[in-house]
């Protein structure tokens, strides 16, 4: 293999994991995706016939379930924790009444008819829904879950096992000081949804709730469901004796008494506070993040324990949050990235906003960088996007911003495109169900373009989540967006490497790295970044020099210092010979433009962009992505128009095209056979040549998405 | 709380006198977080403009960003302009018609120093002007047929709020008042007869008042006006006429 110059991204996790990393998970089929928190699915005919019209592979419903987490068994079906919380007069229905053992029964016996019935209508999945830490009612007045908890041993058939000892005032979350800590505050004597009860949030390391969830998981799949979708699965702030036990042997498990007083100032230190960024408040981070994780696989086994065979667990908890991923949600079948806010909405597509007279400007949204994480994480979870237009925004913002059939479409080929196996949620609104009918009709024939391959990438950007913990805010994301941005806009490929994935044999795959606002870099992670750029790598560093080791300690001198050089600190821009590669130091990325790819090409002397046409700002919101097949020179290139109007006006894309591609695929240096597919057309065969290198080929347009299947032509 | 100058003996100067034609100054306010800038721009002109990016604060870090669109709303350039530096920016001059120049400077400043076209900030209820430090001089267009209109303020900072004074088209004061318009307040105008079909103006300065000073202030005229205020009376006229003829 031809040595070459590569820029790595370099990752740095402080106290990295023991032993080898897992083996890299390849990607999967994407597929589509439903929320339906709806009431009323069982014994409801029309509701099958609605799903059967469009079924999506993953339907995931509200307290469709048994037993809620909550309040136990309940009258109310869907809805989420807030919905459906009270009783007449406090509500029109008796939604929290407790359903007799009797009655319970009967509801099981529907919901398993439900569950049939909707794997007979071509749901793959079905997941309703639990939370993590959320139970309601009054221990004084022994209303809600503490109704139903005195009541333990009349639903012994269910199989809930003996009544638990400790009351569940005992399984709180709580302060320092062992008050109740609530995650949702409220004012007054009840929280308002729960009127006149209160919503507490429980310990998730607390052996009766532990139970508790294992026995509400248990009666879900013991009615057909293929898993749960897990609330809240990251929220956990406790410092209750259970909580400081488990620290305890936690924290003196990665320490020696010696470094725990040189690192934390005493042998015993107290869970961290987040007032205090810094190794303490990562190790407190870590720690419960191990907790969550453990917790989650209670779940799962509670459910394979039922089903004997995989049971999906399905935590909410990845927005704004790659360091819950990276430690709580690795080994999760999916991870909700719930998007309810952003300047536009969240929705994927391109806002159209009005300014004065006719003159609208064009604002875009994606979620590149939700999907791209996940994926390059290489690990079992897979992500989900749910995206909003806004969250209580005012009914002409709404209009603007609300998704649309060309934007579900956009929708569902983002999260193929980027995921490496995700999805896209829709509601069950008919008109976009149809649309997901056609997307999941060509995942499911064309699963030779997402099945098995890996991400293929000529630039890697370095994502450190644990950052947020040490610096104490988010710079370092930032900035890795931004590279992001910059990346997209540019139509280079990248990658991201997270963590673990800093070894030399990683870095080595990519002629780039990008190193973005990182303070905390490990020495074995620096002593690969100084062989990486003297081998001839280009390393990119924006920001300052890292100037602490992973453990939050000051070295004497920089670990990247030579690779740097004295000058960097006082210029905007600096270049510097390390070995045969080169360092570049830029004081910050721009948010946009494509100023980090005219660094890279400047150094690395030739061009990255894998589309050939001179960029309009049109283009520029095209986005690609690249997989390889391990196995052979065979790769899939996925385009993306991101030109597709949001909103309840009803607009077509902007068409782009056509569009000049050249990409430089290792193994295909003569011939390329390259077959275009596009769930909205027929496929066709586009001509190519390899030149200078490259594959070149025309794509006649662009409407919204399209996936090239690109291979040497005497091995098509 | 506001307080209000009564200012209702000020009689107009009949609607052939004006203010003298002297030579308005282009440089525009310090603005911060997103605003949005009209220009009109000719096929045939040149058309450019110098902004400038400020450091508010040492705090803040956010540079200049700014995206220029054209009549048929489509993106034509876009870019940022560092901490302290200066961009001078040339229109591509292949449309003619009205240009929309979004400038967003986070916690940070910005200001127009100079420009060659025509040029208005658009200040309406969905699309505000976030000023900040107070503004000199303001013009604005009345419709003709207009008998009332509104200026609303927001300056929800603590201890921040605002001088609102508002001319005829002599020049002399109609409206004066000030406050700490922690909510979004509203300013009415009564338009008196020969006021109307003509350019008036506005500034905001500190209030006299001692506990407040004059910083960031959000303004949006109410849809009696055109959406447009401008540094330059006849540039006001340029714009307030497109809509009002």
């Amino acid at each position: 293999m031809r040595v070459s110059r590569f820029l790595c991204l370099l990752f740095i996790l402080p106290g990295a994991a023991i032993g080898q990393p897992p083996a890299a998970v390849l990607t999967k089929t994407p597929f589509t995706y439903i929320l339906d928190y709806g009431p009323d699915h069982i014994n409801s005919p029309a509701y099958i016939e609605r799903i059967s019209a469009a079924p999506p592979t993953l339907l995931h419903l509200g307290k469709d379930v048994p037993f809620t987490h909550n309040w136990g068994p309940i009258e109310a079906l869907g809805g989420e924790n807030q919905a459906y919380g009270k009783r007449k007069p406090y509500a029109k229905e008796d939604y929290i009444r407790r359903l007799s053992p009797e009655e319970t029964q009967w509801r099981t016996a529907e919901l398993t008819r439900l569950a049939a019935d909707l794997h007979a209508a071509g749901v793959r999945w079905v997941t309703p829904y639990i939370c993590s830490m959320t139970i309601g009612g009054h221990p004084d007045r022994r209303a809600g879950f503490w109704e139903f908890f005195d009541h333990w041993d009349e639903y012994s058939s269910f199989g809930l096992g003996p009544k638990p000892a400790t009351d569940p005032i005992g399984w709180l979350q709580r302060t320092p000081d062992g008050k109740p800590f609530f995650f949702y505050g409220f004012q007054g004597d009840f929280y308002p949804a729960y009127e006149p009860n209160i919503r507490y949030a429980v310990c998730q390391n607390q052996p009766e709730w532990r139970q508790w969830t294992e026995k509400v998981v248990e009666n879900i799949a013991q009615c057909g469901f293929d898993g749960v979708f897990v609330d809240n699965a990251g929220s956990l702030r406790c410092h209750c004796s259970t909580c400081r036990r488990k620290w305890r042997a936690w924290i003196d498990g990665r320490y020696t008494a010696e470094d725990r007083r040189k690192l934390f100032g005493t042998e015993s230190p107290e869970l961290g506070d987040g007032k205090q960024a810094g190794l303490l408040w990562a190790e407190t981070h870590r720690f419960r993040s191990a907790c969550l994780k453990d917790h989650l696989k209670v779940i799962a086994d509670a459910g394979r324990g039922v089903t004997e065979k995989p049971f999906l667990v399905f935590p909410n908890g990845g927005e704004k949050r790659p360091e819950n991923i990276l430690h709580i949600y690795p080994d999760a079948d999916l991870i909700m990235f719930e998007r309810s806010v952003g300047p536009h909405g969240t929705h994927p597509g391109m806002v159209l906003r009005p300014v004065v007279e006719d003159v609208r400007i064009k604002k875009y949204n994606d979620n590149v960088f939700e999907y791209k994480f996940v994926e390059c994480l290489r690990r079992n979870v897979r992500p989900i996007l749910l995206t909003r237009p806004g969250y209580n925004v005012p009914r002409s913002e709404r209009e603007l911003l609300e998704m649309n059939l060309a934007s579900a479409a956009l929708g569902n080929a983002e999260a193929a495109a980027f995921g490496g196996g995700g999805g896209f949620l829709q509601s069950a609104r008919p008109d976009l169900m149809q649309v997901q009918k056609r997307y999941r009709g060509f995942f499911e024939s064309h699963q030779a373009l997402y099945e098995g391959l890996d991400s293929f990438a000529n630039v890697a950007v370095v994502v450190f989540p644990d950052l947020a913990w040490f610096d104490g805010d988010t710079r370092h994301q930032q900035e890795v967006r931004k590279a992001t941005e910059n990346l997209l806009d540019g139509h280079v490929l990248f990658d991201y490497l997270i963590g673990d994935q800093v070894v030399p044999d990683a870095l080595a795959k990519y002629e780039a790295i990008v190193l973005p606002q990182v303070s905390h870099i490990a020495e074995n992670h620096a002593r690969a970044l100084r062989q990486y750029v003297r081998s001839g790598g280009v390393l990119v560093v924006t920001g300052a020099v890292p100037e602490f080791d992973e453990k939050g300690q000051r070295p004497t001198a920089s670990p990247l210092a030579d690779l740097v050089g004295p000058s960097a600190a006082s210029q905007s821009l600096a270049v510097k010979r390390f070995g045969q590669g080169t360092t570049v130091v830029a004081a910050a990325l721009p948010a946009q433009g494509t100023k980090l790819i005219e660094w890279v090409e400047q150094v690395a002397g030739r061009r990255f962009s894998v589309v050939a046409d001179a960029k309009t700002p049109a283009l520029s919101k095209v986005r690609v992505n690249v997989f390889r097949d391990p196995g052979r020179p065979r790769y899939v290139l996925h385009l993306v128009n991101y030109n597709v109007p949001l909103g309840v006006e009803s607009r077509e894309p902007e068409i782009q095209g056509p569009i000049e591609l050249a990409l430089r695929l290792p193994g295909i240096t003569s011939a390329a056979h390259i077959r275009c597919y596009d769930p909205e057309g027929q496929p066709l065969e586009l001509s190519a040549d390899v030149k200078d290198g490259a594959v070149r080929c025309a794509l006649p347009e662009l409407r919204i998405y399209r996936v090239l299947s690109i291979s040497p032509r005497d091995r098509p | 709380m506001t307080i209000r100058i009564s200012l209702a003996f000020i009689v107009l100067v009949l609607a052939n006198a004006s203010r003298p034609a002297e030579a308005a100054d282009v440089a525009g306010p310090v603005l911060r977080k997103t605003n949005y800038l009209a220009v009109l721009q000719e096929a045939s002109g040149k058309a450019g403009m110098v902004i400038e990016s400020q450091q508010y604060s040492p705090v803040y870090s956010d540079v200049l960003s700014f995206v220029l669109t054209g009549p048929e709303s489509n993106t034509l350039s876009m870019g940022e302009v560092s901490l302290g530096e200066q961009l001078a920016l040339t229109f591509p001059g292949k449309t003619n018609g009205l240009h929309v120049l979004e400038l967003d400077s986070g916690w940070n400043a910005c200001r127009i120093v100079s420009a060659e076209a025509p040029l208005a900030y658009v200040a309406r209820e969905i699309v505000p002007l976030h000023t900040a430090r107070g503004v000199k001089q303001f013009f604005f267009y009345v419709p003709g047929g207009c008998r009332e209109f509104s200026i609303w303020l927001a300056a929800d900072t603590p201890r921040e709020g605002a001088r609102i004074e508002i001319s005829g088209p002599d020049g002399r004061s109609i409206v004066e008042e000030e406050g700490d318009y922690d909510k979004p307040q509203r300013v009415r105008v009564g338009v008196p007869a020969g006021g109307d079909g003509k350019v008036w103006s506005l500034s905001l300065r500190k209030p006299k008042a001692a506990e407040l000073n004059v910083d960031d202030v959000t303004l949006w005229l109410d849809a009696a006006l055109p959406p447009y205020l401008s540094t330059r009376e006849d540039w006001a006229l340029a714009f307030g006429k497109r809509k009002h003829p």
